[in-house]
Order: C-alpha cells, then structure tokens, then sequence
C-alpha cells in the first residue's frame, strides 16, 4: 500500500478513482496540466458544485474559479462562505444580486472598500447586515445612525468603531439596553459614564462596571452598589487591584464571591480565605488557581463536593503527594483529571493504566506518558469513543494508528486523517474510505506532505 | 359544508388534550356538523369531557380492549365511515395513530395523508397542508376521486375548543379480531440529575468555550438556570467533561429533553444525532452560518460569553 | 429464518433551494442524501436478532427508489444484510405512501420472510405511514413505534415495548409474523467495518420494476395513490426565530423563553 510521495501519482489516483473530494483537495498543489483533469472531476456534477461553493474547506484555486462561474445559486453560496479570501468578495460584488450583496454587508471577510460602496438606501436586509458587521467604518455607520430602527441600533452601538459623537447620539433615544452597551463602550464619552453610574437601571450600571477603560473611583463607587451584580461586575473588573477590592470575600452575595475566586491575580491571603467558603463554586475556583498553597490544596483535595477534588486534580501546581491520593478516588471523573495531567508521575499514570471507567481511559489514552502497550490496548478497546483517544498521544504507536485506520466508526476515521500523528502510509489507506470527507482529508495532509518533501 | 368526524384519543381512561384540538381544527375547517368518536370499552365514559363547544354528535363504539388495539379502531372507525360518510375524518398525529390511521389509508377507499397543520376547502375538495424536505418546504395536497379524507393533525396546530355542549349520544358496534394483546403501561424511570438521557432541560456547551477552565462558567450557569449541562464531542474527547455527558452519535441521544440550549455548538451531524428532535432548541453562536440554526426554534447570534454573562443575572 | 428490512433513502434540503418548475417538489440539484436515521435501527433489530439466532437466518433489505438509493443499500449489506432488492422505474415516481407500500407488499409476498422491520417514519417528509400501510395490504399483525423487542425465530408471538408520548411505553404482544416500526434508541446500531463494506460489493443487489412485481401502471405513481402533492412553497417563517438585541437584551429574551418553557 505505502507508495512514494509526489503529487503526480496522488493526482493519477484521483484522477482514475473519478473521486471528486480527493481531486478537490489536490488542487491548489497540482501544476495547469493537472489541475484542467481534476476541475474536470470538481465540476462535473451540480450538486457537488453547489456543496464546494457553500463549504468552508474549499481550498482557495477553486473557490477562485467558483467566483467565475455565471450561476445564482452558486455565488449565492460563496457570498456566505466564511472560507472566501477578501478579493474573491470583491470581485462577486461587481454583478452582485440584492441577496448577494446582503450577503457581503454581513461578511467578516468583505473588504472595507466595498463595505463603503454598497447602497443600503431603502434596502432593509442590507442596512441590518451593515449594522451588525463590525468592519463597518464609523463613516457608514454615522449615515446608518440617522433613520436607524431600534433593532440597528443595537447593532451599531456595539461596533467598536463608533465614536464619542456616535455614542452620544445612541444614548440619547435609546433604551437602557443601548444605554447599558454606550456605557459597555471603551469610547464611552465622560458625561455618559458619569449619568450611568447613577442610573435608575442596575443593567447599566452593571455595564459600566465591566468597562475596563473606567476610572478607578467611580469602580469604587460601584463595589457599594446596592445590586450584587454591579459589584460582581466591578469585582470582576481587572483595573480594579486587590487593595481595592476590600472586604470582597466576606461579600453577602454568592455572585460576588465567585466572580471574586474567578480572579487571575488573587493573593495566598485571599486564596486562603475563599477556600473556606460555604459556596462549593468558590470553592471550585479557588482550586483551579495556580497560586494556590499546598495546604490550601491539600485541603480541598479532601473536600466532600466531588467538583472541588476534580479541580484540584486539574490544578497546574498541584503536588504529586495530593494527585497520588486523587489517582484513588472513589469518583472516576476527579482520577480522570488526575490521567489528563500531561506532567503526571509514570507512577501515579502506570497506577491508572488499568482502570476500567472510559473516562480514565481516554484520559490515559491521550497521556504522553502512556506505554506503548497500553496505548496498542485502548486502541483496540470496545468503546469507539475511547479508542480515539490515542490518535491524539504524540508518543502513538504506528501500529495503534493502523489499527485505528480500519475503525468502523466513520468519526475516527476522519479524526486520525486530520491529525499530524497519521503515518502516511494511514492516509493512502484512507483515500479510498467510503466517507468523502475522510478522502478529502487524506487528500489534503498527503499534498501537503509531498509539498514539504520536495 | 360537509360533516366532519373527529376521532377521539385517551390513555388510562383520560381523554388525550390533542382530542380537543381536533374539534377546535373541525370547527374552523367549516364542518356543517361536528361528530366526535369514543372508541374502546369504557370509552362512553369520556362523553361529558368532549362535550365541548362545536359537538354536535358523540357516538361511541364499544371495542373489547379498553386500551387501543389497532385492529378494533381500524375497524370500529371503518364502521363510522360507513355509518356517518363524512367528508372529512381528523385523527390525533399521536403515536396510537400511528398504529392504525395508515391501515385505513391503505384499503385504498379513503384519501388519506398525515402530520396536517392547515385544512381547507377548495370548491368542495379538501385540500390540506403538510411539511416536507424537514419542516423547509411546505406542501398541499389533495385527494382526487376520494369523498372521504382521514387525515392526522398536528398537535399544538389549534387551541383546544372550550366550552360545553349537549350532544346527541348514540352508539354504534364494530368488531375485529385483534392481533396484539396489551400486557400493561410502563412508568418513564424518575429522572435523575446526571443520566443526560432522562433530562428535560439541558444546556450544553461545545468548541465554542475554547478553554477548560471556561467549563465551570458554564457548569455554574447551567445549575443555575436549573438546567443538566451537556456538551459536543470536542468537549469530552478533551477530557474536560465525562462522556456521559456527551449528546451525539458518540454519547447519547437526549430522549426526554424539551428544552435544549446549544451555547457554541455549530451542529455538526453527529451531535445532531443526539439532540435535533428535541422540540425546543435554543442556539447561541457567533457563526450565523452554524448548521446548528438551521434545526433551531430560537437562534441567538452572539458571542457566547456575552450571553453566558448576562443570562446567569436573570435566575438568582 | 428470514427478516424483510424496508429502508429510505433521505433527503435534506440546502438552505438556498429552489422549486422544481412544475411546482409540485423542489428541485433535487439542492439535495443531499443519506439513510434513513430509524433504518438503521431497524437493520440492527434484524442483525441483533440474527447473532442470537446463532448467525442463523437470511436478512434482505428492500427501497423503493432511484438508483443513487444503491448507495444505502449497499451500506446495509456492508453491515450484514445478505440481499439487497430495489424496485425503481419511471412509473412510480409521484407514488405516495399507500402506492409505495403497495410496492412494498408484493415484495414481502414474493419473500415471504418471518418479520418485517420498518423504521417509525423518515426523517424528511415524516409520514410515520408506509409500515403500517404494508402490515393492511398483507393482513399481517402490526405494531408502531417499538422500542424494545423479544422475539424468537419461529415463535407465534412476540413481546414488543411501544414508545408512547411523555415516555410512557406499552408492553404488547404480538402475533407473527408481524410489521413492526421500529423507533430510535432501540439498540445501538454498529457501523459497517471496512472489510464488511468490501465484501458488500460481492453480495446480490436485485434491481425490479413494478411490472416484475406484477403490478400494473395504475396499482403505481400517481395513479394508484389516495393522495397527490398539488404544490410546494416556501413556508413564510423561517427556521428558527432570530432573537435580536444587544447581547443583555438578547440574554434577557431567553431568560424569558427559559422559565416560560420549563415553567421556571
């Protein structure tokens, strides 16, 4: 089966087997000569047209020649596709239906030249798509505003490009809804910030105290706030340091102190105190933070929650005294974290090798730290979900990975064909699988492969 | 206008709300006359909850089995043809249906069709509406040469007619051997919190949430919507949530689900598998293409975490 | 032993699609397909059955459609099933459900197998009809939407489980042979090895008209249907609601939605 590698016989093969998926896949790497015998395949029937147009993974030469062809329904697909590079979207602009260019007031990928040259006068579905498209110039945006409904309203005012002019004009009749976005807006002008801090609706405030762009005294000021989820917000806020932040652990609301134990920058002292909250979530935070003490983990790895042990385990400074007592916890899914540890003892893993719950055993599948035989073993295991799992072990065996190769479940198939581990020799097998889109992929790494080696 | 018989369906001696319903449907389709059919042993029983606004008749038919046996209603709703020719005959689109309505299509003397959400009247034939192509086409359809049509009708197509009424009572017999023999009724199992495939409400999470420790946001915001938190393929094989928890085709199909909220979950087919016949699917994702919207009741286009933020405001 | 399976193969429709000309389907350039999702466990009841027969027993699968329908058939004879017939010719097109169970029954006739396995519905138009159809048309015992089965080849009765609505089940029984559909999550339905998928393209796959069943043109299509599809269009809602909003107000929607659905 193992051939050598040049595109030339990749593209024979595709060529003789008439399969359209691998001759799709070839063609960005294949030469003129060779590329005229696969478009031959790529284009033959309608339908396949109509579903390259439409997918993500159409390589860019052919999504090129798709832009050329004269059929609606064709360019209707391409003006949707997220794969489309910028130019091609130009280019389909020039002859563009109304429901195409709605399509290209919507897409990310539109250049921003002809997101300015699009007539949205009177055109609903191409203003609304205009209006929620990020890349829309504030130029466009500030027309748009003008006889703008409620509804595109909403869409402007998150666009990042607006303006102080353009957030005023927003707040002015808008609910509190784009009043809490205005407020959201790291261009949120200073009189706006100061009417939210005092608004009658906690949304709003709420919003402010999520700004990152916001002043540290008004953020104290909202740490006061009657409503937990604006002091949860300011809580959360990350220009507010810890000094500010006084008292927070002892906050009456649970949303506070989660949001709190959630920080990336808390000190052992307050890391210390979440630990004994009387909230299991605080408590699951606070377990996952790498600053965490040994005895702060070495308590919660005793916790009674089950959550609480799993974040433990899952903790990137947790020791190797506490992960060997969670290697036998009664609960499979906290010894499954401690398996899923990449910088797990070969101790504590080899004690996990046999453990039957598929949990752990995908776990240790994916484990560098495997032996070959174990790994050869879960390759074969019953259970197709954790056989897949050693796809992914950068130590695989090849001989796992041949075994994977005939897996009667379609999905592992397709797995093992997009993952670096598969041996070429994996991939030539694959280009004849039953599923089109296993042979797409087999394709695709094979091209790429005789790419790098030339 | 004609007159309408409309086929009555209970379990354990209580009328089906779907059998309320179809006179409501009767009613509007413009029947000169509502008759409603009672169908088992003790199906008499149920006269006074029928008696609704719009009924003019009740005739019941007295079968051996108190249950539904598919061979007694066939014949018993055969015999009320004959006996009544209505033009029109609507039965519930129900799982005992299921069991018998096609055999009355199939003695090839009625027009027949299922699944109706839209029943009208054109010059005299009826003509009625149905999904296909998945619920993305619509289509009419009529009965050439037929005079009388059985249809079943979607529930939740019509408000349950209200009010009462006296109708005439009578009775007519039927009989048919039956091939199936029922043994008993079996109680679903209790649901419990973590058997994803007995949950009625689930929030699940896929690619979208991009890290591990985003899990517990989310884990935190299903609790506290009340929900069973679930999650794609991608989620699971990473190890960052238990494959019990996992909906698909690898994992588990969510058969008691009614409400299912895919926060970052593009709908490849094989998570589909698992979830799309739930009847409320709520899809949040930044991709406005995701093939996830396309079997949605509710899209939301948005970044997940935004959502996630917000919503966990609305339930403390 | 024998076990009939009666397959479909499916349609689903692209987003963009357009109607065909004659307005009475849309036009099946915008269509990809697949096997009926409930077929699969319908074969694997079969299959099942057999591996507790002691491999014992013949399973032959059976479509009423074009020959791109080979693709699933063959699929069904990758995973186990011995035979494979499809009945297809220009006249049947325009059949409904009751003129393709007609179809069907003449093939059950000639086969003359213990049980015939039918999936629910199909997973595109949903008649949840043709089974039942068929089970009329022979005169056979009939059960729908079975979602546990115990059945011994040979035997006079079978005990079946009926998925009702709620997740109640009926425990039944029932005479055999029988037709019964066969609901989702009945078993686990096992993929086609590769090797099993090779050997597929050795085993029988007949191809038969209407007119080697011996029935006529008007038993087929149009003709011998109890219904007709006068036209199709485009629903004016879409599939799903959008909600719209800023991310707050889109939050808050579903909160209501949420709580109005699970009674919150």
């Amino acid at each position: 089966m193992s051939k050598g590698l040049d595109l030339q016989s990749l593209s024979e093969f595709a060529v003789q087997e008439g399969d359209a998926y691998v001759a799709l896949a070839l063609h960005p790497f294949a030469d003129q000569k060779i590329q005229a015998e696969l478009e031959k395949l790529v284009f033959e029937r309608k339908r396949l047209k109509l579903t390259f147009a439409a997918a993500p993974y159409t390589p860019k030469s052919v999504l090129t020649l798709l832009a050329n062809e004269d059929d609606e329904q064709v360019r209707l697909r391409l003006t949707k596709n997220p794969a489309m590079p910028p130019e091609l979207l130009a280019q389909l602009f020039k002859n563009a239906s109304p429901a195409e260019i709605k399509n290209l007031a919507a897409h990310r990928r539109t250049p921003v030249e002809i997101l300015e040259a699009i007539d949205w006068h009177d055109q609903v579905a191409i203003r609304a798509a205009l209006c929620s498209n990020s890349h829309t110039p504030l130029g466009i945006l500030r027309e748009l505003v003008v006889d703008s409904s409620p509804a595109e309203k909403k869409g402007i005012v998150t666009n990042s490009n607006a303006d102080v002019a353009l957030l005023t004009q927003l707040w002015q009749d808008g609910d509190k809804f784009v009043q809490g976005e205005v407020a959201a807006h790291a261009t949120c002008p200073e009189a706006l910030r100061e009417e939210a801090l005092v608004h009658s609706d906690s949304l709003v405030r709420r919003k402010l105290a999520a700004n990152e762009t916001l002043d540290i005294d008004r953020l104290l000021r909202l740490m006061k706030d009657e409503d937990a989820q604006v002091r949860a917000a300011a809580t959360g806020n990350t220009v507010l340091e810890e000094s500010y932040r006084d008292g927070v652990e002892d906050d009456p609301s649970i949303r506070v102190r989660r949001t709190e134990a959630k920080r990336e920058d808390l000190s052992a002292r307050i890391i210390d105190s979440l630990a004994d909250d009387e909230d299991h979530w605080v408590r699951r935070w606070v377990a996952r933070q790498p600053a965490a003490s040994e005895q702060v983990l070495e308590r919660l790895s005793r916790d009674d929650v089950m959550e609480v042990r799993r974040a433990v385990s899952r903790n990137p400074n947790c020791p190797d005294n506490i992960l060997e007592r969670l290697a036998q916890d009664e609960e499979s899914w906290v010894r499954a974290g401690v398996a899923l540890r990449e910088d797990l003892a070969l101790q504590i893993l080899a004690g996990l090798e046999g453990d039957e719950d598929i949990d752990v055993k995908s776990a240790v599948g994916r484990n560098p730290g495997t032996s070959e035989q174990v790994l050869l073993a879960i390759a074969n295991h019953e259970n197709k979900d954790v056989r897949r799992s050693v796809i992914v072990n950068p130590n695989v065996p090849d001989a796992a990975l041949i075994k994977l190769q005939d897996d009667p479940y379609p999905l592992n198939r397709a797995i093992l064909a997009g993952h670096p581990n598969c041996l070429t020799e994996n991939l030539w097998f694959l280009l004849k699988d039953p599923e089109p889109q296993v042979r797409y992929t087999a394709g695709k790494a094979l091209a790429v492969r005789c790419q790098a080696a030339v | 206008m004609s007159d309408i018989l409309v086929i009555a369906e209970h379990r354990q001696g209580e009328l089906r709300p779907v059998s309320l319903e179809l006179v409501a449907a009767a009613k509007e389709a413009g029947g000169s006359s509502v008759t409603v059919a009672l169908i088992g042993a003790n199906a008499a029983d149920l006269a006074g909850a029928v008696s609704v606004e719009g009924v003019d008749e009740i005739v019941t038919v007295a079968t051996p089995s108190a249950n539904f046996q598919p061979d007694e209603w066939k014949a018993a709703v055969e015999a009320l043809i004959e006996a009544r020719s209505p033009s029109l005959v609507l039965l519930p689109h129900s799982v005992d249906s299921w069991g018998f309505a096609p055999a009355l299509g199939a003695t090839g003397k009625y027009g027949f069709t299922t699944d109706v959400f839209g029943i009208a009247n054109d010059g005299g034939e009826w003509v009625v509406t149905r999904a296909m192509y998945k619920e993305k086409v619509n289509a009419e359809i009529d009965f050439p040469g037929k005079s009388t049509v059985v249809v079943t009708v979607r529930g939740g197509t019509w408000k349950p007619a209200e009010g009462s009424s006296s109708p005439a009572v009578s009775s007519l017999d039927a009989s048919a051997a039956a091939n199936t023999q029922h043994v008993e009724f079996i109680e679903p199992p209790a649901t419990g919190d973590v058997d994803i495939t007995q949950a009625e409400f689930m929030l699940s999470i896929g690619r979208g949430i991009a890290e591990e420790d985003n899990v517990e946001q989310f884990s935190e915001l299903a609790d506290a919507v009340g929900a069973t938190l679930g999650c794609s393929r991608p989620i699971a094989d990473s190890g960052w949530l238990p494959k019990s928890r996992q909906v698909g085709q690898s994992g588990k199909v969510v058969a008691a689900c009614k409400v299912y909220v895919a926060m970052g979950i593009s709908g490849s087919v094989q998570h589909q598998a698992g979830m799309k016949h739930v009847e409320n699917i709520i899809a949040v994702n930044t991709d406005p293409e995701a093939s996830i919207f396309s079997i949605a009741r509710y899209g939301i286009n948005a970044d997940i975490f935004d959502i996630a933020e917000e919503l966990i405001t609305h339930f403390e | 032993m024998k076990i009939l399976v009666a397959i479909k193969q499916v349609a689903s429709l692209d987003d963009d699609f357009e109607i065909r000309e004659d307005g009475k389907d849309v036009d099946h350039d915008f269509c990809d397909y697949e096997i009926n999702e409930w077929d699969d466990y319908s074969l694997e009841t079969a299959l099942q059955i057999r591996e507790n027969n002691g491999d014992e027993g013949e399973i032959v699968v059976v479509t009423v459609g074009p020959e791109e329908a080979d693709d699933e058939l063959r699929k069904c004879l990758g995973k186990g099933a011995d035979r494979a017939i499809r009945v297809w010719d220009d006249a049947i097109e325009g059949s409904d459900q009751v003129a393709i169970a007609r179809i069907l029954t003449k093939v059950v006739e000639k086969e003359n197998p213990d049980m015939v396995f039918m999936g629910v519905q199909a997973a595109d138009n949903a008649y949840a009809q043709t089974g039942i159809s068929v089970a009329q048309q022979l005169g056979w015992p009939h059960a729908a939407v079975v979602n546990k089965l115990e059945y011994t080849p040979g035997a006079s009765q079978a005990t079946a489980h009926r998925e009702l609505e709620g997740g109640l089940e009926e425990k039944i029984t029932v005479n055999c042979p029988a037709v019964l559909t066969i609901q989702l999550g009945i078993n686990e339905p096992r993929y086609a090895s590769l090797r099993g998928i090779k050997q597929a393209a050795g085993k029988p796959l007949d191809e038969v008209s209407h007119g080697d069943l011996g029935l006529s043109d008007d038993e087929v299509g149009e003709a011998g249907s109890v219904s007709r599809v006068r036209k199709v269009f485009v629903p004016e809602k879409g599939q799903a609601e959008m909600i719209e909003g800023t991310p707050a107000e889109q939050a808050a929607r579903l909160a209501e939605i949420i709580k109005e659905l699970t009674g919150a």
